[in-house]
């Protein structure tokens, strides 16, 4: 005989929180919208960061990481940054305002695919395409997406 | 007894067409996709039964370039934009705001079949391109079409070559 069982949102939160103190904290998932410019090279609209990572930490320096020089630390570089709209602000600073993007919208809670980590980006300029893409990437990209339609600003 | 009889494209494409003479003009779709030079996304769904409809649409959206001398105008049979002569108003648009760099690019998909044609007006419909799902859902709810005309051919060919990634 089966037996279903009812639980609340807290334990949940509780069990996962049990699990990443003994390291088996599962992947975590965010969709950034950005508008990228670079004064060399003209914007072609809105591109999606699809970002699978162990925490915001990691997330911001996989970011970092397609915009500063080789040679800057990237833990050091997002030690202080607090979202994803500060972190862009860091990096056009970074380059002199040449290059960079701007936030457009954010959106957390995403349900990986990967259980690695990995960061893509994805052309927003066909929005099934890249509605299919964000899909593959996250299990609940559509209804993260479709529930908070703005994202987050942050 | 009822009579099952197939058609091919090419014979219903004729049908409409006799029926555009007779004066039943069929309501049409166009999808525009513009990046601002500030990188802001801007989608716009289009209606219209005929170019002069189309004209009208344009003149009220893009007001302020209407004035341009370079704003396509109609020459003979042709219409000539960016410098070229092109032999419709949509074309002729798109390559007026490509040569004189309008936006940072531009993208027109035509040929879009509308749903609900009956209890729709001519016009226009723009949203920002920020939410590729939303982007999408407003594509199919206005057209039967939008996913097979955007996610086949060469359209889907230039987005997949524009695409990058990185893992670690």
């Amino acid at each position: 005989m089966k037996h279903l069982r009812e639980y609340e949102e807290q334990d949940i939160k509780d069990l996962m929180g049990d699990m990443k103190t003994i390291g088996q904290a599962p992947m975590e998932g965010w969709i950034v919208s950005i508008s990228s410019f670079d004064v060399d090279n003209p914007s072609l609209g809105t591109k999606y960061y699809a970002i699978t990572a162990d925490n915001l930490k990691e997330a911001y320096a996989m970011v970092s990481e397609d915009w500063i020089y080789e040679e800057e630390d990237l833990v050091s570089f997002v030690e202080d940054i607090d979202n994803f709209t500060e972190l862009s602000e860091k990096i056009n600073d970074s380059t002199d305002q040449q290059m960079g993007f701007v936030v457009l919208g954010v959106w957390e809670g995403l349900r990986p695919i990967s259980k690695e980590s990995e960061s893509f980006i994805i052309d927003g300029i066909n929005p099934f395409e890249a509605g299919r893409i964000l899909s593959q990437k996250f299990s609940n990209a559509q209804s993260v997406m479709t529930a908070n339609p703005r994202g987050n600003t942050e | 007894m009822k009579h099952l009889r197939e058609f091919d494209d090419q014979e219903i494409q004729d049908l409409m067409g006799d029926l555009e003479k007779v004066g039943h003009e069929q309501l049409k779709g166009w999808y525009m996709q513009t990046t601002s030079p500030s990188g802001e996304g801007m989608g716009r769904i289009i209606f219209a039964h005929n170019e002069a409809e189309l004209v009208k649409i344009f003149g009220k959206e893009f007001s302020s370039f209407t004035g341009d001398s370079g704003y396509p105008n109609k020459i003979g049979q042709a219409w000539n934009g960016g410098k070229i002569l092109y032999n419709n108003f949509i074309d002729a648009f798109v390559g007026y705001a490509s040569y004189f760099e309008k936006f940072m690019s531009i993208s027109m998909i035509k040929d879009l079949k509308v749903r609900d044609a009956g209890s729709k007006k001519p016009g226009l419909i723009s949203f920002p391109t920020f939410n590729s799902f939303l982007v999408s859902e407003q594509l199919e709810k206005n057209f039967y079409n939008a996913k097979e005309r955007m996610t086949s051919g060469d359209f889907r060919e230039e987005f997949e070559d524009e695409m990058d990634s990185i893992s670690i």
